[in-house]
């Protein structure tokens, strides 16, 4: 087995704590996991990503480009830079709720169109698109913050995807302070209801 | 910090690179621990000043790298095991204190981790650590994963106290923030709150004091001690796979040595007979040699510099080894090297098809990536830094000169505030400044305005300003000081109202012991007194220092969301707002947006951390405290 995971995002959207969580939840499971972060500069709310592996023969933290099982974007417009390291039928699930940084407010760049990004991941990468909208399925839960876990139980219902319910619940246990875990955990199971349909659709 | 960095016994946790090296410096009884901050080392030195609190070590920040290392020398020389961690430029600070120390030696083991930065992700150059452990002449350790992180740190101390040599362990982005399982050790007796482990330093002045005579005879000593560990240790310090594998070989050290794994499965080979060394200088040369001689032709596969590449070839000349010997000429010396290019490298060795088009997947996704509006980092919502520039900008105008320097003030550089005119090390703003303001004279005088930040200002600022006040030079200097060294995590430095041991250091005291010719401080929130500020100090002549005081707007809001606080927030009035976008185009907070469909400015109350510059900025009188947050 070896799974590949890139998540993307904006500085502060919580990308270090979803791959914190996956992999806690790999150990956890007792499967070999190997992850990549980027701190320091990029995390003043610029464009970043980390890679979660998961598998016997993975060595390195870096997905190796074309060897990815999914693309967890926690905005839409960030995954445009990762849908390259992507297998064909990969999955990419997106938080649909665009973040709009300052060079377009400034009107030197035009925010690229959802549905736009949805032809581009399916036509040109053959990659499943899984809409998540997050910001909704989290006020539902009872906070905005816990968006990435309205993500997190959109990847449960992901056919291949190596970790249980039971697993991801203890890492947000174990990652995420106390006050807030049990809106996470609902926020999971609410994320993993709205996306069983969709997924039932296209894989 | 997490538990399994102190846990007395040994236990199973998923760990960075960099926490792997502090468990790794614990398990080898370490007491002393001083460092700078920098990326991609930083969360050695947050870990440890938070284990300080619960083992008793004894860990702190210090004013710079140069500083932290020569502490660690006195630590080592007093029988304690020292450590200091930095980034690659940290050691061009430091270098001064290795390249005279390596010789002298130490007493108790001493590890310096350096971590390098492929690919300049946070930093300003790319550089090479291995390079300066083979100026220095001392060894150098190389690991490729967390798991390697811990087990070389305690080789490390075993062979600094066995030679009495200072040991480098090198470490790169990739693998610092690499985070994988990592089964520990236990930890020595000895450890526990308040009980440290205490030193005494024993006079030996004919070993350091280096004076010439004895100096000489310290440098003999030394290369026969690297002379040894290298015949002794080296055999130890190399993994073969497949000693009996084909007749092609690769030589690997650090995270090249996963790619070259992986790349083994995606061209679906085997059999290939790997030799990972640990030891990147000095190369083992007998076991070196023998895998030379068991193949007919080797690919040596290392990020950045050749300097594997160079000692074998070193060692086939020297041993007469006929071996065709490939290196840079295939796998690529600037940034760091990733999985693909190392399948590229390897199957341009082996004359082998890639595993996928990479071209045109890189091309693909080149095309891909360019829909994607640009998003480089930016100074946070309520940054007191952005509300300091843009002031200088409004009294100074374009037309000055502005040299900057270190730190997330950088982000200067970008649109709208564009006041960042040159970045090239730690402290550089004040003496570049110097020498734009001397070199110009005479041409009407443009105003030089150089901006620094507090941590970067106690780094290497002090000499600089010295320099600058002692030769009469002309410029003003905007000290940012939010109390903290923001960028690395916030670390506390010498002029912080909280987490040092000793006293607070003023730094307007220090200009004006220095003698500047003009010293305010002003509150960057409070525009129009910066402005004030500002054109005081252009009305004379000489060195005049602003310091620009507030603190991080992020480690506020952190500290606030962490106890459950609130704070205040602004919103703009639709009614009010022209849309003549003066709070994007000239200010540029983060949390100012554009509404294209009514054509004005809107601001995102999750991200407004309620400053209020932008209410001084807006021309209309337009934005105004929604949310007092209490």
């Amino acid at each position: 087995m070896e799974y590949n995971i890139i998540i993307s995002g904006i500085g502060g959207q919580g990308v270090l704590t979803v791959a914190r969580i996956l992999g806690e939840a790999a150990l956890y499971s007792g499967i070999k996991v190997r992850m990549s972060e980027v701190h320091g500069l990029s995390q003043r709310f610029g464009s970043i990503f980390a890679h979660v592996r998961m598998g016997d023969h993975v060595y390195g933290g870096l997905v190796p480009m074309g060897k990815g099982n999914m693309l967890l974007a926690l905005e839409p417009a960030e995954s445009l830079r990762y849908m390259h390291y992507m297998k064909k039928g990969g999955a990419l699930v997106l938080n649909k709720n665009p973040i709009e940084p300052p060079q377009v407010s400034m009107g030197l760049f035009n925010y690229p169109n959802l549905l736009e990004i949805k032809d581009i991941a399916t036509e040109k990468f053959g990659l499943r698109v899984i809409e998540v909208d997050a910001k909704k399925i989290a006020a539902e839960a009872g906070g905005e913050l816990a968006q990435n876990s309205a993500m997190l139980g959109a990847t449960l219902e992901i056919p291949g995807f190596p970790l249980t319910r039971e697993a991801i619940v203890y890492a947000v246990r174990k990652v995420i302070s106390s006050r807030y875990a049990d809106i996470n955990i609902k926020a999971i199971d609410l994320g993993s209801e709205e996306t069983k349909k969709i997924v039932a659709a296209i894989f | 910090m997490s538990n399994a960095l102190v846990s007395p016994a040994s236990n199973k946790a998923l760990m960075l690179g960099n926490e792997a090296i502090v468990r790794g410096a614990l398990e080898s009884g370490l007491g002393f621990f001083a460092a700078y901050p920098g990326t991609p080392s930083s969360e050695i030195l947050d870990a440890m000043i938070d284990i300080a609190k619960v083992l008793g070590i004894y860990a702190e920040v210090s004013a710079n790298e140069k500083v932290a290392f020569e502490a660690c020398l006195g630590a080592s020389w007093s029988g304690i095991r020292a450590m200091t961690s930095m980034k690659h430029v940290g050691l061009n600070v430091a270098s001064d204190a290795l390249m005279s120390a390596a010789s002298m030696g130490v007493r108790a083991g001493f590890v310096a981790v350096v971590a390098d930065d492929p690919s300049m992700w946070s930093s300003q150059n790319e550089q090479d650590t291995r390079i300066y452990a083979r100026f220095a002449n001392v060894p150098v350790l190389d690991p490729s994963t967390p798991q390697d992180a811990l087990n070389l740190t305690k080789k490390a101390y075993e062979l600094s106290e066995k030679y009495r040599t200072i040991v480098i362990l090198r470490t790169t982005t990739r693998l610092s923030h690499m985070r994988g399982g990592v089964e520990t050790g236990s930890l020595p007796q000895g450890y526990g709150k308040e009980k440290r482990y205490i030193g005494e330093f024993k006079k030996d002045p004919d070993r350091f004091v280096s004076l010439p005579q004895i100096a000489r005879r310290n440098k003999l000593e030394h290369v026969n001690a690297m002379r040894k560990l290298e015949e002794v240790e080296g055999d130890k310090l190399v993994e073969i796979e497949h000693a009996d594998g084909s007749d092609l070989g690769i030589i690997t050290g650090g995270v090249s040595y996963n790619y070259i794994k992986e790349a083994e499965t995606w061209l679906g080979i085997s059999g290939l007979r790997i030799m990972r060394t640990m030891m990147s200088y000095p190369l083992p040369r007998k076991p070196i040699a023998d895998f030379l001689k068991s193949v007919d032709k080797v690919l040596v596969v290392e990020e950045l510099e050749p300097v594997i590449e160079e000692q074998v070839k070193l060692i086939a000349f020297d041993e007469g080894i006929d071996v065709e010997i490939h290196g840079k000429d295939l796998v690529p010396r600037d940034f760091e090297l990733t999985p693909e290019k190392v399948a590229i490298s390897l199957s341009r060795f082996l004359k082998l098809d890639p595993p996928i088009d990479f071209e045109l997947l890189e091309r693909m996704g080149k095309q891909t990536s360019a829909l994607a509006p640009p998003v480089p980092p930016t100074l946070c919502p309520a940054c007191p830094h952005r509300s300091t520039f843009y002031a200088i900008r409004k009294a100074a105008t374009n037309r000055a000169i502005f040299p900057s320097d270190i730190g997330c003030y950088t982000l200067g550089y970008y649109p709208p505030l564009k006041t960042v005119d040159t970045c090239v090390d730690m402290g550089a703003s004040v003496s570049v400044a110097h020498g734009i303001a001397v070199a110009g004279r005479g041409d009407g005088g443009k105003t030089v305005v150089a901006t620094i930040g507090d941590s970067t200002f106690f780094h290497s600022g002090l000499s600089a300003l010295a320099n600058a006040i002692a030769n009469g030079s002309d410029f003003i200097l905007v000290v940012l000081d939010n109390g903290t060294t923001a960028m690395t995590g916030h670390q506390p430095n010498p002029g912080s109202a909280e987490g040092n041991r000793g006293k607070r250091i003023s730094i307007e005291e220090v200009a004006k012991a220095m003698g500047a010719d003009l010293v305010e401080v002003v509150d960057p929130y409070d525009i129009s007194a910066v402005v004030g500020a500002m054109k005081r100090a252009m009305e004379i002549k000489g060195v005049r220092v602003i310091v620009a005081r507030r603190e991080c707007a992020l480690k506020l809001i952190s500290e606030k969301r962490r106890k459950g606080e609130t704070w205040k927030r602004y919103a703009v009035n639709a009614e009010k707002c022209t849309g003549c976008k003066a709070c994007i185009n000239a200010f540029g907070c983060p949390a100012i947006k554009w509404d294209a469909s009514n054509k004005k400015a809107y601001i995102d109350p999750e991200m407004c951390w309620g400053c209020g510059s932008c209410a001084q900025v807006c021309p209309f009188d337009a934005i105004k405290v929604v949310d007092d947050g209490v």
